[in-house]
């Protein structure tokens, strides 16, 4: 009871100044001194390393892997391909006038306005000469890292359906994703963190909630676990009154107890076990999170170059560089949202009133955060075995949502041609892959779908899509369905 | 479903005894295919494999005779002389190293034995159809699919009524035991033995009223003798007003309940009101209205509640939604799909802009039902701000081409459902039609809605659906395993008037409820998932339970008021059962999310059970649980480890338990007792035995 108040305390509101963050990250790691516990324990068997295995019925590697950790970069709402990756000249010297051909827009709002060209000015980067807009002009210092497919195709133009099928290979939510199976698939370098964290935008969860990170079938422990970006990471991290480290122990040790003679007298439960394990998880949690998210060792050039230091940045930049904290401490997966719900005001790219406005306000949020990322990985040797991806659920369209014969302000949602990016292992930089049609519409060469995409992010991880499987409902499910390439041109 | 039609036992002792009858073989092939085969072509195949579809894939149209006779691009699909080289049966089987059909999903053994038998009896098929077919109009065509779906698929057809008659050996006597036994037959299983009196107690408790027993109702329970008890417990619990609060939280994730309206520009986002709904569901649950009623109210209080006007807030059901700034269509689309997969388990709204992919649901039917919402209005004020009546000027919806409000197509008239409504089908003749509506969707002859509800309550009292979809029983949905149970319940429940107590009581009767959780080798490896039910599902408490049992257990929960405004329940003295939280659509507490609280923006068919660190974390460090373990440990009844094993598990330590306990106490006794006494109440409520139900 001699602990002072002050010590634990979590303060309440919602978000924390950089040096109360400080304060209280270093204040959680000694309200909790549990860790030791978790070693003893006699149900997760102890091992050289507290490393999780792969649950998977065969297991990978597959073929040898190139990364072995991701950084998914996830934009909703749909970024404008033609506006960012993708140059369409042609697009430039028809704007205004229709799209003309006889084939019909399906697009989500139904309304064809004449074309527009890009808003933000192409300049060809760096040595490799790849082409992005002023929209990114820090990504575009980085622009040699950059890996491009330019020629993505999406099976839905509906946010949430097409967000769900980017995330986990079908339209239907219930599927797990990416990142749960990579967690069910590799298993976790460290159990002092989750295998998969997600960082939601600031602003709110994106449409869908928490279903973009869900276990969907495979076992509960490979969901998506939630690091709030405002505030302690995690609700209840700490105490909510000074406690002794040694009856905090204490107690947990006898609950430990409890819950082996209540298992024991009712043979083996997953149900039971896996709750007895998430007290042990919690109490590791309650140790690395701190750590991990205290910044104070970082530089503050560091912090500065990921955009901690401005208003407009410091969000998107907190969970960047949070993200990079999280793969150093082994974390397999990391998922950063840029952007929220669907709704009025806009807090996503969702750009159907006015593109410049919409895109302006979010790419500067992420823009610096991004390319220091990348910088950042590049420079502490990570980039060469960790993957980043940066995608949104389907691109916008060349003509404007408007009255047909007129150029408006808004661009629709476009599932037939977009842009994505890759960097880092295995990996050829630089490069551009596939095309889209002149305008910038419908892929033209080489389509890629998202089972394709998965496949080969499945492939770099050193997993063949088509073994990592789990037997459910009669069928052995897998992330790319009954679908998928894996596209080897863009493989280093 | 085809009107006339209402089930009774005789007379489907009448249909059950009449197969088998061989008249005319030739007809019996025919109607085998159209039976078993065209309508897998239908739903599985058409979309790439039909002329209609435009250019058939791989040259193969599986939409007339000769398409199949023919076969495809790579060759004839069927081999009468060898059915197993048959590569259409291959694919189906996902047999073939190319081709593995259909490529979303294979289909269920079942349908591929069908395939099987079909090419074995040589394929048999009707003659083609005439030329001058492919000039009917595209709507004739989706009528007749329709009406093939509507044939074919099991959850269109009216239930039927099938008890194996079993000989007096065998000890199962209650229907849902005999049904559950034919199952477990053919698998070689055998259900397992009746869980312990304490198990049982603790299951029906949390089961009908979502609180724990406490020690001395425990105590009379096992020293009663009385060979009734486990009924006279059942019928105590069910008269608890306790039992309305429990199971209308389960109606209210069905019916996306919110106490505000999610995002808006300047308006107060409340809905003061909403509360008011939710009392009148758990005040029909608590008088077991007839759920027949329960459902019409909801949609058509205003033209079928009394006179006074104490139902017309059942019809918050249909306006608490999201109100998507004001966007007639989107709130309408949100009405049509909380009533009708919430109440008949069918996407309609799925048609929207489209015919639905795969359920006969044309996109004109959802216009019918879009008119009947888009001529009901909400006068605000009273008698009850959450009713709707019929508008005055009454106008005809249009269909909008791809859900486009812009792009109007032809008018259609407010009417039921094409696939659930008589060959002579005809237009809604009053007002809106809304109250036509709710008696065609809450009526005996539905095929679906009293399934659906049945299926619902079986889900929560068994930990496992019958249907595994509960809000999706169309063709996309698995034909459920235990079929005959779910129509044996489902005709019951009717003719007990859609009793919802009668429904608990028959089910909570049977020996397959009373069954233990136990954990036995052979069976999981023969049915890991529990499908055929040999074993009790164990299942974790949710949040409302949990939270609520804390409450009562630390003596902060206060039952003295049924109903009422909505309480801010995450504030650490609320003594509110959680069922009354004020649920802000906008700004849902994390808190709700961790413990996988259903999410209120539309309808949810079942939560999602996760087991997550921050569970934990919350249990182990909120101010929630040091405040309620804290309050208990200070108060001078439960100083002892026996007072507080009694209080918390409502059973007395065993000899093991207590020296563990104690132990613990002298290890803690550096601090105060009340300190140590909080810690072993923390622990005991942290437990797996407290959480879980076995």
């Amino acid at each position: 009871m001699s602990r002072q108040q002050s010590q634990n305390k979590v303060p309440q509101q919602a978000e924390l100044d950089r040096r109360e963050w400080f304060e209280w990250a270093r204040a959680g790691l000694g309200g909790a001194a549990l860790a030791s516990l978790l070693i003893k324990d006699g149900i997760a068997q102890p091992s050289k390393s507290n490393a999780v295995p792969s649950q998977a019925s065969d297991p990978p590697p597959h073929q040898p892997p190139k990364a072995k950790r991701v950084i998914h970069l996830c934009l909703c709402g749909g970024f404008s391909h033609i506006d960012t990756f993708d140059y369409k000249p042609e697009l430039v010297k028809r704007h205004g006038s229709s799209l003309g051909g006889d084939q019909r827009p399906d697009v989500f709002f139904g309304k064809v306005g004449l074309l527009r060209k890009n808003d933000w000015e192409f300049k060809q980067r760096g040595e490799s000469g790849l082409w992005v807009s002023e929209l990114f002009p820090h990504l575009a210092e980085v622009a040699d890292e950059l890996t491009v497919i330019r020629s993505m195709v999406a099976n839905s133009s509906s946010h949430t359906p097409a967000t769900f099928q980017e995330n986990s290979g079908f339209r239907a939510n219930g599927f797990p994703v990416m990142g749960a199976w990579m967690s069910y698939g590799l298993g976790c370098e460290t159990d002092d963190l989750p295998a998969y964290v997600v960082l939601p935008d600031a602003r709110g969860f994106p449409a869908g909630g928490t279903t973009n990170w869900t276990n969907g079938f495979l076992p509960a422990q490979h969901q998506g676990v939630v690091f709030r970006a405002n505030g302690t990471p995690i609700d209840n991290l700490t105490p909510s009154r000074p406690i002794q480290a040694k009856s905090d122990k204490a107690s947990l040790e006898f609950l430990r107890d409890l819950n082996r003679q209540h298992l024991a007298a009712r043979g083996e439960s997953d149900l039971l076990a896996s709750r007895i394990k998430s007290y042990q998880l919690a109490a590791k949690m309650q140790q690395a999170v701190p750590r991990v998210a205290d910044f104070s060792q970082e530089s503050e050039s560091t912090l500065t170059d990921y955009g901690l230091e401005r208003e407009e940045t410091r969000d998107f930049g907190r969970n960047c560089l949070l993200a990079r904290r999280l793969l150093e401490n082994d974390v397999r997966f990391v998922q950063v949202f840029s952007g929220g719900a669907f709704g009025s005001p806009r807090i996503n790219w969702d750009g159907h009133e006015d593109m410049i406005r919409n895109h302006n306000r979010e790419a500067v949020r992420i823009d610096q955060p991004v390319a220091a990322l990348i910088r950042d990985l590049r420079h502490r040797g990570m980039l060469d075995d960790t993957l980043v991806l940066f995608t949104s659920e389907f691109g916008r369209t060349p003509f404007t949502q408007s009255a047909s014969d007129q150029v408006g302000k808004g661009r629709d949602h476009n599932q037939t041609g977009f842009s994505v990016w890759m960097a880092g292992a295995g990996l050829k930089p630089g490069i551009a892959f596939g095309a889209t049609d002149e305008v910038g519409w419908k892929a033209a060469e080489n389509p890629v779908s998202w089972y394709d995409f998965h496949a080969t992010v499945l492939h770099l991880l050193g997993i063949d899509h088509t073994r990592l499987t789990y037997y459910h409902n009669g069928i052995q499910r897998r992330l790319t369905d009954v679908h998928g390439q894996v596209v080897k041109p863009i493989l280093a | 479903m085809r009107p006339g039609s209402t089930p009774s036992v005789a007379l489907l002792v009448c249909v059950v005894s009449a197969c088998g009858v061989n008249s005319r073989v030739v007809r019996a092939d025919v109607d085998f295919f159209e039976k078993h085969i065209r309508p897998v072509f239908v739903e599985h195949c058409y979309e790439c494999h039909s002329d209609k579809a435009g250019e058939p894939k791989a040259g193969l149209s599986l939409d007339r005779r000769s398409g199949w006779e023919q076969g495809g691009d790579s060759g004839p699909v069927l081999d009468l002389d060898n059915p197993e080289e048959s590569l259409l049966l291959k694919a189906i089987s996902y047999n073939d190293d190319f081709y593995q059909m259909p490529p979303e999903e294979k289909l269920s053994n079942e349908i591929v034995d069908h395939f099987r038998e079909w090419i074995e009896m040589g394929a048999p098929a009707p003659e083609e159809e005439e030329d001058d077919d492919e000039e009917k109009s595209a709507a004739e065509n989706r009528e007749e699919s329709v009406a093939s779906l509507g044939k074919s698929h099991w959850a269109f057809q009216p239930p039927s009524l099938d008890i194996p008659a079993f000989e007096g050996e065998l000890l199962h006597t209650h229907p849902i035991d005999r049904l559950i036994a034919v199952g477990l037959q053919e698998a070689d299983l055998a259900p397992s033995q009746r869980a312990t009196d304490e198990t049982l107690v603790r299951r029906l408790h949390f089961d009908l009223t979502g609180l724990p027993p406490d020690y001395e109702s425990m105590q009379q329970y096992l020293s009663s003798e009385d060979e009734r008890k486990y009924e006279q417990l059942v019928e105590q619990l069910l008269q608890s007003p306790q039992f309305g609060e429990r199971w209308a939280r389960h109606w209210l994730d069905v019916a996306r309940f919110a106490d505000t309206k999610g995002y808006v520009f300047t308006q107060d986002r409340n809905y003061p009101d909403a509360h008011k709904y939710r009392d009148w569901v758990i005040d029909s649950f608590n008088r077991d209205r007839s759920i027949k009623e329960f459902l019409q109210f909801q949609l058509a209080a205003d033209q079928l509640g009394n006179e006074q006007g104490s139902d017309l807030p059942a019809m918050g059901f249909l306006t608490l939604g999201r109100r998507f700034l004001n966007n007639q269509n989107d709130i309408i689309d949100d009405r049509i799909d909380v009533v009708t997969r919430g109440m008949m388990g069918l996407t309609v709204s799925c048609a929207r802009c489209h015919d639905h992919k795969y359920d006969p649901i044309p996109t004109a039917d959802y216009y019918s039902l879009y008119g009947v919402f888009d001529n009901s209005s909400e006068p605000g004020g009273d008698p009850s701000p959450l009713r709707m009546v019929d508008r005055k000027d009454l106008r005809d919806a249009h269909i909008l081409l791809r859900g486009n409000a812009s792009n109007r197509g032809e008018k259609v008239p407010r009417q039921f459902l094409q696939v659930l409504s008589p060959d002579d089908r005809r237009p809604f003749q009053e007002g809106s039609g809304r109250r036509e509506m709710a008696l065609a969707i809450a009526a005996d002859e539905n095929p679906l809605t009293a399934r659906v509800f049945v299926n619902r309550v079986w889900g929560h009292l068994m930990g496992s659906h019958l249907v595994e979809t509960p809000s999706d029983f169309g063709t996309r949905s698995n034909r459920p395993t235990q079929l005959p149970l779910l129509d044996y319940l489902t005709i019951r429940f009717i003719e007990n008037d859609w009793s919802f107590k009668w429904l608990v009581r028959e089910i909570t009767g049977s020996s397959t409820y009373q069954q233990s959780v136990t954990h036995r080798t052979a069976a999981i490896e023969r049915d890991p998932e529990n499908r055929l039910y040999w074993r009790m599902n164990r299942r974790r408490l949710d949040f409302e339970a949990m939270r609520d049992s804390i409450l009562k257990i630390c003596n902060g929960l206060d039952l003295s008021e049924i109903g009422g405004p909505s309480d801010k329940i995450t504030r650490v003295e609320s003594r509110r059962r959680s069922l009354y939280a004020h649920l802000d659509r906008q700004n849902l507490p994390s808190l709700f999310r961790v413990f996988d609280v259903a999410l209120p923006d539309t309808h949810v068919p079942k939560r999602f059970q996760t087991t997550v660190p921050q569970q934990a974390l919350f249990l182990m460090n909120s101010p929630f649980i040091r405040h309620h373990s804290q309050g208990l440990a200070s108060s001078r009844e439960y100083e002892t480890v026996e007072a507080l094993y009694r209080q918390i598990l409502a059973r007395d330590p065993n000899p093991q338990e207590q020296e563990l306990a104690e132990a613990f106490l002298t290890d803690g006794a550096h601090q105060s007792k009340e300190q140590t006494l909080a810690e072993l109440a923390q622990v005991l409520l942290l437990s797996n035995e407290f959480i879980f139900l076995d």
